[in-house]
């Protein structure tokens, strides 16, 4: 794997005033830790450092350049980074420093390859996690975890102890947690008079999901605006 | 409509929505997102709305994810009567949104279809949104 490298500087934490220039200035505040290290407040270039984290997948190793004699060569993975709600601008990152001969654990990304046998007959590729945490020695993190999903049928489950690793990764997982399943395929709604009918000779469905729950493709459910209004009503004390 | 089952209190004070969010801000389930970008009480129709275009334009195929669940009553006074009396009735519920907010998640289908139906579901809201991607859905992975 090849390694990047990225310029910091050692920057003050007192008072909270110098991280706001810093921003303006186009530098984003950073903290350098790691097991036997002290944590070291730094400062990176925001150009520099987004490009780092656009790369992040394939150049995941990163050596720091700097004046100071004490972090300049140490080299980090990106631990966490925070980012702005609405524009995503980074404002803060935790650079992890590694010893490049010693395992560690990171989060790599799944990439599900070919087309599901359960995908062609209409069904839906459902990854139920997009990345695995793995041990591994730093230089030898994989870009990406590959899964073939073609002989995948509707409602068939891979699951992490089925996933192929090459070279001398080691996943870490507890459970034996699913990775990818095919969904059957959805119902296309049905016009708003036949599901008006279809509600009315039902009665009006309970109403009322969990705020993550996947929307209901029922169109019966989207009919019934009316009985669903006065459910909507919270009960009277 | 989403609404709760069950409240402790029938009617609440509007309170005043100030801030960014800070939950609810990166892709959980799907490929393509809507997000907020202004501050609002999203109503419980307007919510069913966005759904009804979104799985409209999708027809069959894909799946669609509501991450915010209108929990907030508001109540509205009939129509020609003098203030006071009391609070009016309960009329409906709102999803407080801060911007941010991931307020729906697809998944499952191409990204022209996604961003298109994103864009009919927007227009069926009370805020400025836009849309976003998981990143290896960007590079058409």
């Amino acid at each position: 794997m090849e390694t990047g490298e990225l310029n910091c500087e050692k920057r003050a934490v007192r008072p909270k005033s110098t991280i706001t220039a810093l921003r303006r200035q186009g530098r984003v505040p950073a903290v350098l830790y790691g097991p036997g290290t002290q944590p070291t407040p730094i400062s990176v270039s925001g150009a520099e450092l987004n490009g780092r984290l656009s790369a992040a997948s394939h150049v995941r190793i990163v050596r720091l350049k700097s004046a100071a004699a004490d972090i300049d060569g140490r080299h980090v993975i990106f631990k966490e980074v925070q980012r702005a709600p609405v524009s995503g601008e980074v404002l803060h990152a935790d650079l992890y420093e590694v010893d490049l001969n010693r395992a560690i654990q990171v989060e790599v990304p799944l990439r599900f390859t070919g087309r599901a046998k359960g995908v062609a007959d209409g069904g839906i590729l459902q990854p139920l996690v997009r990345a695995i945490t793995v041990e591994c020695l730093p230089m030898e993190i994989p870009e990406t975890i590959d899964v073939d999903v073609t002989g995948l049928g509707v409602h068939d489950v891979i699951h992490v102890s089925a996933v192929k690793i090459a070279g001398n990764v080691k996943p870490i997982f507890d459970q034996d947690f699913a990775v990818v399943s095919v969904l059957p395929p959805t119902v296309a709604e049905a016009p708003v008079a036949a599901a008006a009918e279809a509600a009315a000779a039902e009665g009006a469905p309970a109403e009322g999901a969990a705020a993550a729950a996947p929307a209901a493709e029922g169109a019966a459910k989207e009919a019934a605006p009316a009985g669903a209004a006065k459910k909507a009503e919270p009960a009277k004390k | 409509m989403l609404a709760p089952k069950k409240v402790k209190y029938r009617k609440i004070q509007k309170g005043r929505v100030r801030g960014a969010e800070s939950r609810g801000l990166t892709l959980a389930f799907g490929d393509y997102g809507l997000k907020a970008t202004e501050t609002a009480r999203v109503d419980a129709r307007a919510l069913e709305a966005a759904r009804v275009a979104l799985t409209r334009h999708i027809k069959r195929g894909g799946r669609v994810w509501i991450r915010v669940f209108p929990d907030k009553p508001f109540t509205k006074k009939p129509a020609e009567t003098r203030m006071g009396k009391g609070k009016g009735s309960p009329e409906g519920w709102t999803a407080v949104v801060r911007p941010g907010r991931i307020l729906f998640e697809m998944e499952g289908v191409d990204r022209a279809t996604a961003r298109e139906a994103m864009r009919l579901a927007a227009h069926k809201l009370p805020i400025k949104t836009i849309v976003i991607e998981r990143e290896e859905a960007a590079l058409g992975a």
